[in-house]
């Protein structure tokens, strides 16, 4: 799958056929399409945990910002990598503001 | 020296304890003079414990006994005590555990170390103020068993059992004490199904000293069981949603329902089936469904008093097996089949949203009573670490109301003894703390008015199980229709059984199936094999 540079204003939700538990400070995650099954660490256990809602890439930045020590720019070109890994892979869907189209 | 005229008032059997306890006493002195403890350990103890029913006053006892010798003894060291109090009530049928540990030695710049026995809920010997100051070192002790599954039912006093049991305590527990390869502990994690527990125990211990491959090895199986519960919720879920569409409500029962209710993460509960209770009434109405949603029936015995369960089991997608166990008695054994019925268990039964709108388990009491008989009732007393988590974690949940009411139900039905049991060895393996007016409300039954209290004696086979069922058993009728379970299953069972099942002959042959059974059967129960 290609993947086009995630924009901040872009909106991220989890896709659909996965399921996904706390597996102590990690999440565990299987995709029921392939069956290969992921693991994100602390970080990322709290990104996927924001994405099981649609929600705007900014308001990630912002949420771990928040709640991580972590410089702004170096946390939203984190985030994008992850996110972008994680389209590739098909676990979360893209959506762009206003057209709805995934990526 | 004890004056002659005190030992002449004693009892003839506290006499003969005096003298067993100085026997050991001077043997374990001796010993430690010429040989390491952990092998005058193992010569002292013999092979497991004594197959016999222990006296609970026994500890008390010994503690008397072993302390009077020691004050009079030379060389009576806390390791010689515990030596010998470890073995003498190993010897008569109890399971102590013999710590060794450290505390630091105050101004001084050395370790102060420490040996003493703990059994049934006291210290037997080595009992000094400051007990509480040592870090239990232990296991120490003669090597563990390689067969993973000999970990528990061979002695609690196992280290790797031992050490295992300090792990889900919290406390630190040296590699070098466990005498074990890396690869047998993964495999007896494994089976006895605490590779989550020992994961997460070792993870929040802050200086484990436990190899590299073998934490990675266990977090890596963790992981893999984290992956295959969520395969296994989905299923719970899909199965208890097709049944409630039929209107069958079950109640989920044991690991399943503990899982999702008292452990931090369900995957640290493993299991191989779920176990659900179904009013009698339901069972062709569970039959049709499951096998509509693809299950198909195991080859159970099919007999009403002799089984009083059904199980369907399928494959799924990704190769996890899901097996679903339908019960209409809580037991297979006469002693505790009515203890609790569907109607009895619903009326307390509680919501367990993560495993879908339509779940529901036995209610928290009821729970723990359940929790507390299974290795009884069903596993002759078999010492599995993960049923006392169980029931650890239930009782640290429950509120002391709710306990003083558990201890009610327990004395009600006719349980006490097993209760007590089970919330004692909790106590010990797992350092759970049950408030003493419950124990004391389940010890103060007398046992011998309980027949479920035979199930304790160690030891017990097959054919003992089915002595206690036949006795237990109110009517006649259910007495020879029970051994005609037995002896004649249903045809259809045999044939398939002996993977006859569709084929034409096999009507033929079912009287030298049933020959060849009866006869093998026999066979096992004669050799000591049933």
């Amino acid at each position: 799958m290609t993947v086009r540079t995630i924009p901040d204003t872009a909106t991220v939700v989890v896709a659909g056929e996965l399921l996904h538990s706390a597996f102590g400070a990690e999440t565990v995650i299987l995709s029921l399409e392939d069956g290969v099954y992921y693991g994100l660490e602390e970080v990322g256990a709290r990104i996927w945990e924001l994405l099981q809602r649609p929600i705007q890439v900014s308001a990630i930045r912002d949420a771990l910002v928040a709640e991580y020590d972590v410089d702004p720019e170096r946390c939203r070109r984190d985030l994008l990598a992850l996110l972008q890994d994680l389209a590739a892979r098909g676990l979360v869907e893209v959506r762009e503001r206003g057209d709805g189209a995934v990526v | 020296m004890v004056p002659w005229s005190r030992l002449r008032a004693l009892r003839a059997a506290d006499r003969r304890l005096l003298a067993e306890s100085g026997l050991r006493l001077v043997a374990a002195r001796l010993g430690l003079w010429v040989v390491p403890s952990f092998t005058l350990r193992r010569a002292l103890d013999g092979g497991d414990p004594a197959r016999r029913e222990p006296d609970p006053a026994l500890p008390e006892r010994v503690a008397w006994a072993v302390g009077a010798l020691s004050r009079r003894l030379p060389g009576m060291t806390c390791l010689v005590q515990s030596l010998a109090a470890h073995a003498l009530l190993r010897r008569h049928g109890h399971r102590p555990a013999l710590h060794i540990g450290v505390r630091e030695g105050g101004n001084e710049p050395q370790l102060d170390a420490h040996a003493w026995v703990e059994c049934e809920g006291r210290v037997v010997a080595g009992e000094i103020d400051r007990l509480p100051d040592y870090r239990v070192l232990t296991p120490a002790g003669p090597r563990a068993p390689s067969a993973p599954g000999a970990l528990v039912t061979q002695a609690v006093a196992a280290p790797l059992a031992d050490g295992l049991a300090a792990v889900l305590r919290g406390e630190r527990c040296p590699w070098l004490t466990l005498g074990v390869e890396p690869a047998d502990l993964l495999a007896a994690c494994a089976e006895e199904d605490l590779t989550g527990l020992i994961h997460r125990g070792i993870a929040r211990a802050a200086d484990c000293d436990w190899p590299r491959e073998l934490r990675d090895g266990l977090a890596r199986a963790a992981r893999t069981a984290a992956i295959e519960e969520l395969l296994r919720r989905k299923e719970v879920v899909a199965v208890l949603d097709a049944l409630a569409q039929h209107g069958v409500r079950p109640i989920l029962l044991k690991g399943t329902p503990l899982a999702y209710t008292v452990y931090e993460e369900p995957s640290l509960r493993p299991r191989s089936d779920t176990d659900l209770f179904i009013a009698r009434e339901q069972r062709d109405a569970v039959r049709r469904v499951m096998t509509e949603i693809g299950y198909a029936a195991t080859n159970f015995s099919d007999g009403e008093i002799l089984f009083c369960q059904f199980e369907f089991a399928r494959e799924d997608g990704f190769g996890v097996g899901h097996a679903f166990d339908f019960h209409w008695k809580i037991s297979t054994q006469a002693a505790f089949a009515d203890l609790l019925g569907y109607d009895e268990l619903a009326a307390e039964a509680t919501a367990v949203p993560p495993l879908g709108a339509h779940a529901r388990a036995a209610g928290a009491v009821h729970a723990l009573l359940l929790a507390c008989i299974h290795p009884v009732m069903h596993h002759r007393n078999w010492e599995r670490l993960i049923w006392l988590c169980d029931i650890h974690q239930l009782t640290g949940r429950l509120p002391p109301s709710a306990l003083e009411r558990f201890a009610e139900l327990a004395v009600r039905k006719g349980v006490a003894a097993v209760c007590g049991r089970q919330l004692a060895l909790a106590g010990s393996r797992l350092g759970t703390a049950v408030p003493p007016g419950v124990l004391a409300a389940l010890g103060a039954t007398d046992r011998a008015t309980e027949p479920s209290a035979s199930y304790l004696v160690p030891g017990r086979r097959w054919r003992d199980e089915l002595v206690s069922n036949v006795r237990d058993l109110g009517r006649w009728t259910d007495r020879l229709r029970l051994l005609r379970e037995v002896a004649f299953p249903s045809s259809a069972y045999v044939l398939r059984a002996y993977g006859l099942e569709g084929v034409a002959a096999g009507r033929a042959l079912l009287p030298a199936l049933y020959l060849h059974r009866g006869m093998r059967g026999l066979w096992k129960v004669v050799r000591g094999r049933k």
